[in-house]
């Protein structure tokens, strides 16, 4: 009688890999997304370790060599691998510079925006009503403009600057995060859990943000990873308007309209911060397709 | 007898321990009324979900709701567990009316009751482990330091049948069996007077429903709950009910002890729904039911009931007046029943 | 000649933990006109093997048998489009679910009307009419109204009727039904059991019903299946069944009804769980939730007992010590493992 009742009564516990591990699992089937993840990894440690790994200060300007091409075209050299520009400065230099700097903005913009849009989201959901309506129609608005042009518009109000045109791309992405963060929160609140710790006296705030929130964040991670390469580009393109980043900070949108006129005589100039934006925004896009399609099942399971 | 958990706070006019059969509950004539659909230029129609419903729930016993979709039990056990005011009418817990207490009494009111839900799937938070789904009520009440509260939940997951190494465990690695288990405990861990059970068998196999359901009776023998069970499964009902109260379109049409309601049903609609409940019995008696032939028709929308006796359309005994006249609950025989013409049905 | 021959039918999924068969060894044979009931637990593969037969596995489930046959067609070697001439018209299934099985866009009249065109039943005021009478023969009041409804307009119990009403569109002669009532509420559920049955009485036709409800099965089937963790571990006619059960866990089964346990406080329970892919008993697979367990029935896994025994008809059951009429193992004394 023993061995049956105490084999038999023992509930049995399904020794699953950890959810995390599964995770990895699903996510590494995805060539893409894992090569973007290595690239983006890359990005990371060159970002952290500029002053290491770049050759030369980014605004120095070596008055000797002006216009040098990259070391592979006569003329060049491995000093300056991937050329010089008008007055002198290392384009490789620049670039990882830049790299720092477009991932400080990507990481900015998306914190900022992730974090408003998320309490803005869960406050509509929670409220409901009027302030639900107000919210969401505000959010429509914001949504009606190109995001460039709201962006541009935005910048003109408060200046030029890579600051100001921070806030204007976290503006612009605002309104995405706000209508995930609402849609996944009304989903989870019918659920009975939040019942449940409504049972036990839970307040407000603490069904919003303990018990509610972690259940809404994979949709919100998902679109945080693109909407990192799409402020990327944003910040670019206001930079390659003259609206963002001024000169001589080395950021890649702003190297580009700056080499403009040179795009004949030394296309390197153009090149390799435009390479690096494709990359940089290709990398972050593989990765954040790649994490959708890995979170997505397991949420459907 | 075993003393109630450590962090025990029981109501100020509650004796810890009381006696089987004292009222814990009362009901008197809840009512919820939904608008649905209106806009900002139309006023929408009104749903009475619970229509005057009065009962009381018991130290120690079990009053089982039974009824089908529409007849809104699952409404009732919301306002039973305080998450929803009624429109109409009083509930009192432990002699204390709820709707005219002051904030701080409310809050221990609403502490003394509550849920167990359906869906074991969906009912714990699936990003929370066992142990912090078990500690959390207590982590909001502000009972216990930490060890305290650690020392509480184990307590409770030894007493549902869990094992200790379960704590740290997140739902999805659990069977629906297990997780109603922890849904269990979880109600629990405040120390409840009334437990609201919204069909908490109803999605698990034969096998694990048992199980649950001894741990339930178990439970509410040593920690002296009043259950109110809600439930769809007649057979289930019949084994744990003391009564039982049967709904049709937000009313109460009997209400009844157990034994007597089974043996005696007095409304046409329990007589109903009791041959249909397919059951072991009517083949292995071999006996054709006694007269009742399957209902016909649909089950009413709350937004359009029919006049006079809410049943009066699809019921086998139904005559002009029913029609017309909506019968009150009048007692019979034990029973309060709501109709018209229940002495002569028979 | 049997309408139904089904032989080892097995159905494996590669799943990320390994293979995992959810289906191990289902034997089937049904005879036109007969109501076949499969009655099983959640994991038990009741579905599953359903789904099989009607070649609606889809990758990456595989599925073997030694024999499928269907009237003279062998289910196993058919093309994708001979396979859909019959699924449908001469086999049809009714789902769980009725508010998720029709498709929420297109009117209950066009899918039961898509049913008939697809399989070539006439042209289009033929079928109009077919839809019509269909609606009336399961029952729905007023059916030329009904026929531009979408079905969230309706019931669960209407949706459900219509659900029958494409299944039947065909003239089947088979129809499997996966808890079809599961969903609805007990006097609906009456009716559409009621509709099942007499509509099978009435055009002869084959019936195959799954469900978990044992009280469901008592009042429709004339033979029970009961399978267990992806195998059949009894089948016997349902008289028998209900009152003199061969397999323990069929007994364990109905003792845990609360129907059976009237008067007792504490219902009797099978301890312990359903193996997962995890754990799977070297044995019998329900060794470890048994009674009568024996350290040979830990060993060894039993195969399916088809001799015939005192009982007429013969009644298979996958037990190393199959229950006798008063509910004890046939062994005077079954050995307790290491006790």
């Amino acid at each position: 009688m023993a061995i049956t009742e105490t084999a038999a009564t023992a509930p049995r516990l399904a020794p699953a890999p950890s959810s995390a591990r599964l995770l990895w699992r699903a996510f590494a089937e995805n060539r893409g997304a894992v090569g973007g993840l290595v690239i983006m990894l890359v990005l990371i440690v060159v970002a952290v370790f500029a002053e290491l790994v770049a050759p030369h200060s980014p605004i120095e300007q070596f008055r000797e060599a002006l216009l040098r091409p990259p070391f592979w075209v006569e003329g060049g050299s491995w000093r300056f691998p991937m050329g010089t520009d008008d007055i002198g400065r290392d384009v490789l230099s620049r670039v990882i510079y830049g790299a720092r700097l477009s991932l400080i903005i990507g990481s900015s913009v998306v914190t900022l925006s992730l974090a408003l849009g998320t309490a803005l989201g869960l406050t509509a959901a929670f409220c409901g009503g009027t302030v639900d309506i107000g919210l969401m129609r505000l959010m429509d608005v914001l949504l009606v403009f190109p995001s460039l042009l709201l962006a541009i518009v935005i910048v003109a109000i408060l200046g030029p600057g890579l600051f100001n045109a921070m806030m204007a791309v976290s503006l612009v992405t605002l309104p995405h995060f706000t209508r995930l963060a609402r849609a996944a929160a009304l989903t989870e609140l019918s659920r009975d859990y939040v019942t449940a710790s409504r049972c036990a006296g839970a307040g407000v705030l603490r069904l919003m943000f303990i018990t509610v929130l972690p259940n809404c964040l994979a949709p919100l991670i998902v679109q945080g990873t693109l909407g990192f390469s799409s402020s990327i580009l944003d910040a670019a393109a206001l930079g390659f308007l003259g609206l963002g980043a001024q000169p001589p900070t080395p950021e890649w949108g702003t190297m580009l309209s700056s080499s403009m006129e040179f795009v004949t005589r030394a296309w390197w100039m153009v090149l390799f911060p435009g390479l690096a934006i494709l990359i940089t925004v290709l990398a972050f896009n593989l990765f954040g397709d790649g994490l959708r399609d890995a979170l997505d099942p397991k949420l459907k399971r | 007898m075993t003393p109630p958990l450590p962090s025990a706070d029981p109501l100020p006019s509650a004796d810890p321990l009381p006696s089987t059969g004292a009222v814990m509950l009362e009901a008197r004539d809840l009512k919820r009324r939904y608008t649905v659909g209106g806009g900002i230029f139309s006023r929408g129609a009104e749903i009475r979900a619970v229509d005057g419903a009065s009962f009381t729930l018991a130290v120690g016993k079990t009053l089982a709701v039974v009824g089908e979709s529409g007849c809104g039990k699952s409404t009732l056990a919301r306002m039973v567990a305080l998450l929803e005011p009624p429109s109409d009418g009083e509930l009192l817990i432990d002699g204390a009316p709820v709707g005219e207490s002051d904030p701080a009494t409310r809050r221990r009111l609403r502490l003394a009751v509550q849920m167990v839900f359906q869906n074991p799937y969906a009912s714990l938070n699936p990003r929370q482990t066992v142990g912090a789904a078990l500690e959390e009520p207590l982590i909001i009440n502000h009972r216990g330091d930490a060890r305290a509260r650690g020392e509480t939940a184990r307590a409770m997951m030894a007493k549902v049948g869990l094992r200790p190494e379960h704590y740290g465990r997140y739902p999805h690695m659990f069977s629906g069996g297990q997780r109603q288990r922890v849904a269990i405990a979880r109600a629990l861990m405040l120390n409840p007077r009334v437990v609201v059970a919204d069909e908490p068998v109803s999605a698990l196999d034969i096998s694990i429903q048992a199980q649950v359901l001894n741990l339930m009776m178990d439970l509410q023998d040593e920690f002296k709950l009043a259950y109110l069970f809600i439930s769809h499964d007649l057979g289930v009902v019949r084994h744990i009910a003391d009564d039982v109260m049967v709904m049709y379109l937000g009313r109460p049409v009997e209400q009844a002890p157990k034994t007597s309601l089974f043996a005696t049903p007095r409304h046409p609609y329990t007589k109903v729904l009791l041959a249909a409940t397919p059951s072991l019995d009517h083949r292995l008696a071999k006996t054709d039911k006694p007269g009742i032939v399957a209902v016909k028709g649909e089950l009413p929308s709350p937004l359009n009931p029919p006049s006079g006796c809410a049943f009066h359309k699809r019921c086998p005994f139904a005559k002009d007046r029913c029609a017309v006249d909506r019968p009150e609950l009048r007692p019979i025989d034990g029973h309060q029943v709501a109709c018209h013409f229940a002495e002569e049905i028979g | 000649m049997a309408l139904l021959e089904i032989r080892n039918l097995s159905v494996e999924f590669a799943t990320a933990r390994g293979p995992f068969r959810a289906v191990d060894g289902v034997d089937l044979t049904l005879d036109a006109g007969e109501v076949l009931g499969v009655v099983g637990e959640s994991g038990s593969g009741k579905s599953v093997s359903m789904l099989a037969v009607m070649g609606l596995i889809g990758y990456p489930g595989k599925v073997t048998a030694d024999r499928m046959r269907f009237g003279d067609v062998d289910l196993q070697n058919l093309s994708t489009g001979d396979r859909r001439k019959l699924v449908g018209k001469d086999m049809a299934m009714v789902f769980q679910e009725p508010m998720s099985s029709l498709n929420p866009c297109f009117t209950v009249g066009w899918q039961i009307g898509e049913a008939l065109k697809v399989h070539n039943m006439g042209d289009r005021s033929t079928r109009r009419r077919r839809v019509i009478e269909l609606l009336h023969q399961v029952g729905i009041p007023a059916p030329e109204t009904r026929l531009g409804s979408f079905p969230h307009q309706l019931s669960g119990g209407m949706n459900q009727r219509v659900m029958i009403a494409m299944a039947l569109a065909c003239d089947p002669k088979l129809i499997i039904a996966d808890e079809p009532t599961t969903a609805l509420d007990v006097t609906i559920q009456k009716q559409i059991l009621d509709l099942l049955v007499s509509l099978q009485r009435d055009r002869g036709m084959a019936l195959v019903l799954i469900t978990h409800d044992m009280g469901v099965i008592a009042e429709t089937a004339q033979r029970v299946q009961v399978m267990y963790a992806g195998q059949m571990v009894e089948e016997q006619a349902a008289d028998q069944l209900f009152a003199a059960p061969r397999h323990p866990y069929t007994a364990a089964l109905l003792d845990a009804l609360p129907e059976r346990a009237l008067g007792k406080r504490r219902l009797p329970t099978i301890p312990g769980m359903v193996p997962g892919i995890d754990d799977r008993p070297r044995g019998c697979l329900f060794s470890p939730r048994c009674r009568f367990v024996t350290e040979h029935c830990v060993e060894v896994r039993p195969g399916l007992d088809r001799t015939a025994t005192d009982r007429p008809g013969g009644a298979p059951s996958r037990c190393h010590y199959p229950l006798d009429p008063a509910g004890h193992p046939r062994q005077a004394e079954p050995q307790r493992a290491g006790a």
